[in-house]
């Protein structure tokens, strides 16, 4: 009889990773690191990514090995990811990795992928993904391309760039003539400034293509179904932070609950403590559980990976924010402070919930696919 | 991580499948979609025969080992066998509380001759078991049981009340709760004792509900009569036995419910439909919303049976009921959302729609097998670690 069961444990590879990560950035992106990251020019912690990449090899995991990285694949990224959640780590990692070599590695020509996941695989060059107006949904273009006399014409602006004031390659989504394309583009051949952010760990960019010429090989028209997956794998490296901060804010929460004394016995002893706290851990499992799925989906499923990704980032949204919220609540007084880390988790639930599609955005969709 | 099924897994899925399509016909075709919640009472004879039916199939008790004539099927297969059954639409199960609840705690604690007895007789439906726990002062407090058993020979003599017993009123035995040494501190002087439910020593009452309908009831036991025998585990030695079958029910829950779910979240989209109620944007975000907790309610049973299997303590287990009692609830609210002025339409107490009801009886799975708060005090104690409440000490 058939007893092989489905299994939602990490296999040897992915455990060793997922714990060395852990104890990585316990060590090398505490509190401290954080704080001085977020006030440096860049706000980047750039020694930190040095070490990642240069000393870990993180860059390459997902990468595919005939572009120099170890193809470990999504749910690879996701242990990584949660730990740099955990850690709400100022790092060009998840633009980098989460977000550009996804859209490459989903979408570019194979020449795009050639050219440049070996330098992202290796740390040597930052990217970010680029698409998103000024004013409208978390799925419009703002960039459209026209074909110029020896290339491609760009014109418009694309907004709220993860480190897009810093990223060394911008993978562009854009309106070409026939439909959607993903464009490469140089960072430092654009217009661009760094604008500081409610969520002091992660920075956004304006980047203006107003003008801009760019050759035939760096454009690539893609199916929008492929804009779709693009979107969708950049929704479940961002879950995978998002559920990492989420369990560290319940671990927090929790640890704070049973030291802190009040009427003679641990907060956490009082039901009105303690039933919040149980509360957070059924928003913290049921986020994992979406996550876990679909990361896997995104490499083994792809009939199922977009209700996945969708599932995931509706709930995992509001499931982050209310535990980085009432962490704070928890904490009482010092959770309200500068000097606690609670604030740098809250900001961040913020930033995530809504950067790809917030809650509503998704129950709007997923309702769509039931009616 | 493979979250797919296994080939002879998918091959078991077909095998159920295809025996349900077969065998839910003829004289068994009336029974399609009945018995659920709300509708437990009807049907009962018929259901019975179903069972028998079932089980001369070998498909009844399905997770138990083979030498009780189960047949041994891992979780995950035992998953599938439920959801199956839930498409199919097949009547709620009369034996379920002797299959899920009783049995897995006599193959735990029980002796040979226990299994030997009362095993066989609920596997073919012959004996129907309801739980005797709840009293009108042990809901949350379970320990607090104050129905008496004195001893008399080999016999026991039980006098006191239970209430909220499911199944009741056709079960043919109650596995009790019961206070056995009422000087002992209240954990240690609990014994699990099994009861013949037809006997002059017991009345039931069935409790008329908000519902209009009665699954639980009363059962009054006045110098009942049941063997020492048929204790489970040691005599004063009960509070463990019975903690084990709480986790049985909490463990085993959620997992055909799930399609039972899935069948009504279908038919309020239907609803939503063609009433254009489907229409409204709010309503659209609440379908969109009870869709998405629905696909996590899946992966959360999955995930934790996963973990079951490969004998990992899971935090994650300790989530299910109040995910599912809290989701169902507000599945309830949408439903009469969706229905619109319509939803205050009835032909008579206890005459409702599916969704109806549904609505009206959702607001007993917050209480019933441990309520939200007493699920959140285990999430809190035992997944989180919290310390306990100081308890009160109380006088004698």
């Amino acid at each position: 009889m058939g007893k092989r069961l489905m299994k939602f444990q990490l296999n040897a590879d992915q455990e060793a990773l997922a714990k060395s990560a852990r104890r990585y950035l316990d060590a090398h992106a505490h509190g401290e690191a954080v704080r001085a990251a977020m006030v440096s020019p860049s706000g980047l912690d750039e020694g930190l990514w040095h070490g990642m990449t240069q000393e870990m090899g993180w860059g390459a995991v997902t990468i595919p090995a005939r572009y120099e990285g170890f193809g470990m694949g999504q749910v690879a990224l996701m242990c990584l990811l949660e730990a740099m959640g955990r850690r709400v780590v100022c790092s060009p990692y998840f633009a980098s990795i989460g977000l550009a070599a996804n859209g490459l590695m989903e979408g570019g020509s194979e020449l795009q992928k050639k050219t440049w996941l070996p330098s992202l695989a290796s740390g040597a060059r930052t990217a970010t993904l680029a698409w998103q107006p000024q004013h409208g949904g978390p799925e419009d273009l703002g960039v459209h391309l026209a074909r110029g006399p020896d290339g491609w014409g760009l014109s418009g602006s694309a907004h709220y760039v993860v480190d897009g004031g810093t990223a060394d390659l911008v993978v562009l989504l854009a309106h070409g003539a026939e439909g959607p394309s993903i464009v490469t583009v140089e960072g430092d051949k654009t217009r661009r400034r760094a604008v500081s952010t409610l969520d002091g760990t992660r920075r956004l960019g304006v980047i203006d293509f107003d003008g801009l010429m760019v050759a035939e090989e760096a454009v690539h028209g893609i199916d929008q179904a492929v804009v779709l997956r693009i979107f969708d794998r950049a929704r479940v490296a961002l879950c995978a932070e998002m559920v990492g901060g989420a369990d560290r804010c319940l671990e927090l929460a929790v640890e704070y609950a049973k030291e802190r004394i009040q009427f003679g016995r641990p907060i956490g002893s009082f039901q009105a403590i303690k039933h919040k706290c149980a509360d957070l851990l059924v928003l913290v499992e049921s986020a994992r559980s979406a996550l876990c799925h679909a990361a896997w989906a995104a490499d083994h499923d792809p009939d199922g990976f977009h209700q996945a990704a969708t599932v995931a980032k509706a709930y995992i949204s509001d499931a982050y924010f209310e535990c980085a919220a009432e962490n704070i609540q928890i904490h009482g007084g010092i959770g309200f402070t500068a000097e606690h880390d609670a604030h740098l988790f809250f900001k961040r639930a913020r930033a995530s919930a809504g950067f790809l599609g917030d809650s509503a955005f998704h129950y709007a969709r997923a309702a769509g696919m039931v009616l | 991580m493979d979250l797919r099924f296994s080939e002879s897994d998918e091959a078991f899925r077909r095998e159920i499948r295809d025996w349900l399509a077969d065998n839910l016909t003829g004289e068994f075709a009336e029974l399609i979609g009945r018995g659920g919640p709300g509708d437990e009472h009807n049907l009962v004879a018929e259901r019975r025969r179903w069972i028998a039916h079932m089980a001369a199939h070998r498909w009844t008790c399905v997770g138990w080992p083979e030498s009780h004539g189960g047949r041994g099927l891992s979780l995950t297969q035992q998953v599938i066998f439920n959801e199956e059954y839930a498409r199919a639409r097949g009547p709620g199960n009369l034996g379920h509380i002797g299959e899920t609840l009783l049995a897995p705690t006599l193959l735990a604690y029980g002796t040979a001759e226990q299994r030997e007895r009362f095993l066989p007789p609920i596997r073919v439906g012959e004996a129907l078991w309801c739980q005797g726990y709840s009293e009108p002062g042990a809901g949350s407090d379970l320990a607090n049981v104050q129905t008496r058993a004195v001893r008399d020979g080999d016999e026991w003599v039980i006098t006191g009340q239970k209430i909220w017993t499911s199944h009741a009123n056709w079960a043919d035995w109650c596995f009790a709760l019961c206070r056995t040494n009422p000087d002992a501190p209240k954990h240690r002087g609990l014994s699990y004792i099994l009861v013949p439910m037809r006997q002059p020593g017991i009345e039931v009452r069935p409790i008329s509900q908000m519902t209009g309908t009665s699954e639980f009831s009363e059962v009054f036991f006045s110098e009942a009569r049941a063997k020492v025998a048929d204790t489970v585990g040691p005599i004063d030695g009960g509070w463990k036995v019975a903690m084990g079958t709480l986790a049985f029910e909490r463990g085993a829950s959620t997992l055909g419910q799930q399609l039972l779910f899935e069948n009504e979240f279908a038919e309020m989209v239907a609803m939503a439909r063609e009433n254009g109620r489907g229409e409204d944007p709010i309503i659209r975000q609440r379908i969109g919303r009870a869709f998405i907790e629905l696909r996590i309610m899946r992966l959360n049973a999955l995930r934790t049976l996963s973990g079951h299997e490969s004998g990992e303590l899971s935090r994650e287990g300790t989530i299910n009921k109040l995910y599912w009692a809290n989701w169902h609830r507000r599945l309830g609210e949408l439903c009469m959302d969706v229905m619109g002025p319509e939803a205050e339409l009835a032909e008579g107490v206890g005459h409702y729609t599916p969704l109806q009801r549904l609505f009206l009886f959702s607001r007993a799975d917050t209480i019933y097998a441990g309520s939200n708060q007493i699920q959140r005090n285990i999430i809190g104690e035992r997944a989180l670690g919290l310390p306990r409440e100081p308890r009160v000490e109380q006088k004698k």
